[in-house]
C-alpha cells in the first residue's frame, strides 16, 4: 500500500490531497496530479478574483445578453439557485456585489448592484445565463466544495483505495476506514477543539475566525441585509457531497430554523455547532 | 428550544484544553525536485541578493523582499528550482517553485506547513488532561488526526511569494544565462 500527501495553492487557499492505493507510488502520484488538475480547472472557470475566468466573463457581460456556460459552471449555478430559493436567500451566489461594496472582494471593472440577489439570476431553456441587472456572482460559498468533489471523483476513478481532499477546511474523505477530522476552535483557530470521524462523507466549516477575536466584523455576510455574522459559533456541516456541505454552512448561519432543518433533512446533512456560550 | 436530530451542539471547553494544530511535512527538497525535474541533476546555486537587486525585485513584483538569500538550484536543462518560506497570520509555509528555461511556472509544491502557537501556552499534558466528551461520534484529539476543518486559510502569501520569485528570476537568474 502506498500513501502520498501533497499540498498546492488553489482556490485562494491551500488544497491538500492525500491518497492511498495498492499501486506503486508513481501511480498514486499520477492520481494526485490528475486530481489537482481537476481542481485547477474549477479554479480557472469559477474564480471571482481572476478577471479571465468563465465566471468573471459572465459577471462582465451577462446583464447585456444571455451567455452560454460550460457544463460544470451550469451545474454549480443550478445547485446554487436551488439552494438560494430553498433557503430564501440565506445562501446567495449573487452576494458578490455586497462583498465588493464592503471591500471584501477587489473592485471590478463593471458596476454590480449590492442589493442584487439570486432572483436577478436567470438560466434559460438553452442553459444560457443572463442577469436582470448588473450583478456579481461569487461562488466562494460553493465552488470549493464542488472542486473537492471533482477531485474525489478523479481519485476514485484512478483506483485509489482511500483518500482525503481538503480545500482550506472544506473536505471530503473516502475509503474503508473512518478518518479523524479535527475542528478548529473558533476562539483561537490555530487550536483544535474537537475531533469527529468521517467515512465517505464531506465536511465544511464556517466560523468568524480571526475577525471576532480581533474585534473586527466577520467576513461572513448575510446576503439579504449585507450585515456581517455577529455570532461567535463555528458551524460545520457533514453531508454526502462537499458541494452541499459547503453551501449548507451558509444556510446554517443565516436561514430560519425551519428552512435550515428542512434543507439538512433534504440533503441528508448534519450540523455541528461549536459554541462558546451554550452552557 | 427543540432542535432537529440533525443538529449537534458541541460545547467548547476552556481554551487551554484545546490542542495546538500540528505541522505537516509533505515532501523533502529532493522529492520536490524530482517531482518537477525528474531525474535531472540539480546543482545548488544559492545567491545573496544585494540591496539594489532586492529593491528592483520589490518594485517589479510589488511584494516586499525580506531576506537577501535566494535558495536556488539549477536543473541540467537550465530550469530553476527555488525554495522559499512565507509567514501568514499564524502559519509558516515552506514551498518550492519550479521554473522552466523561459521563466514559466512548471509547478508549485508545498513542502511543509506549520501553524505557530503564537502567544498561546503549549500544553504538554494536553493529551491526558483533555476531557473526552461523548457527544455524537466525537473523539478525543490525538496525534492520529487525518485532517482539519475550518478556517479557510488564505494562500495569499504563497501567491505573493511566487510573484516575488518570478521577478527574482527575471532580474537576477535570467541574466546568468
Amino acid at each position: 500500500m502506498n500513501r502520498l500527501r501533497r499540498a498546492r495553492p488553489w482556490l485562494g487557499t491551500l488544497v491538500e490531497i492525500e491518497a492511498e492505493a495498492a499501486l506503486d507510488s508513481a501511480a498514486v502520484l499520477a492520481a494526485i496530479n490528475a486530481a489537482f488538475a481537476a481542481i485547477a480547472a474549477v479554479h480557472a472557470a469559477m474564480s471571482v478574483q481572476q478577471p479571465d475566468s468563465e465566471l468573471s466573463r459572465l459577471n462582465a457581460g451577462a446583464h447585456r445578453r444571455a451567455l452560454p456556460v460550460s457544463a460544470p459552471l451550469l451545474q454549480v449555478l443550478r445547485t446554487a439557485l436551488d439552494l438560494a430559493a430553498a433557503s430564501d436567500g440565506a445562501f446567495d451566489p449573487v452576494v458578490g456585489g455586497r462583498l465588493t461594496a464592503l471591500g471584501l472582494l477587489p473592485a471590478a471593472a463593471f458596476a454590480a448592484a449590492p442589493e442584487a440577489s439570486w432572483r436577478d439570476l436567470q438560466i434559460d431553456d438553452h442553459g444560457r445565463v443572463w442577469f436582470a441587472r448588473p450583478l456579481r456572482l461569487d461562488l466562494g460559498g460553493i465552488a470549493k466544495g464542488y472542486a473537492v468533489d471533482e477531485a474525489v471523483a478523479v481519485l476514485r476513478a484512478a483506483g485509489m483505495h482511500a483518500a482525503q481532499v481538503n480545500a482550506g477546511g472544506d473536505l471530503r474523505v473516502f475509503g474503508a476506514a473512518p478518518q479523524r477530522i479535527a475542528l478548529r476552535d473558533p476562539r483561537a483557530p490555530s487550536r483544535l477543539a474537537h475531533a469527529i470521524e468521517l467515512q465517505d462523507q464531506a465536511l465544511a466549516t464556517s466560523a468568524p475566525y480571526h475577525t471576532a477575536a480581533a474585534g473586527l466584523p466577520s467576513a461572513l455576510i448575510e446576503p439579504r441585509s449585507g450585515q456581517p455574522y455577529a455570532g461567535g459559533d463555528s458551524l460545520s456541516v457533514i453531508a454526502p457531497s462537499c458541494l452541499i456541505a459547503d453551501a449548507l454552512t451558509k444556510v446554517a448561519l443565516f436561514a430560519t430554523p425551519a428552512r435550515r432543518d428542512a434543507l439538512l433533512e433534504r440533503h441528508d446533512a448534519r450540523l455541528l455547532i461549536l459554541s462558546a456560550d451554550s452552557h | 428550544m427543540s432542535r432537529s436530530s440533525r443538529i449537534c451542539l458541541l460545547p467548547l471547553a476552556a481554551l487551554a484544553a484545546s490542542a495546538p494544530a500540528q505541522a505537516t511535512v509533505y515532501l523533502s527538497i529532493e522529492d520536490a525536485q524530482r517531482a518537477m525535474f525528474g531525474e535531472q541533476a540539480m546543482t545548488a546555486r544559492p545567491l545573496t541578493l544585494d540591496a539594489a537587486q532586492m529593491k528592483a525585485i520589490e518594485q517589479a513584483s510589488g511584494v516586499p523582499v525580506r531576506g537577501s538569500l535566494l535558495r536556488a538550484w539549477r536543473a541540467a536543462d537550465g530550469g530553476w528550482f527555488l525554495l522559499d518560506a512565507v509567514i501568514g497570520k499564524s502559519e509558516l509555509i515552506t514551498y518550492a517553485l519550479g521554473l522552466d528555461t523561459q521563466g514559466r511556472i512548471k509547478q508549485v509544491e508545498v513542502l511543509e506547513y506549520r501553524e505557530s502557537h503564537g502567544g498561546e501556552i503549549r500544553y504538554p499534558g494536553w493529551r491526558k488532561q483533555f476531557v473526552d466528551k461523548t457527544v455524537g461520534n466525537e473523539l478525543r484529539i490525538g496525534d492520529d488526526i487525518d485532517g482539519i476543518s475550518g478556517a479557510t486559510l488564505s494562500c495569499e502569501h504563497v501567491t505573493d511569494g511566487i510573484r516575488r520569485l518570478v521577478a527574482a528570476w527575471a532580474l537576477v537568474l535570467k541574466p546568468l544565462g
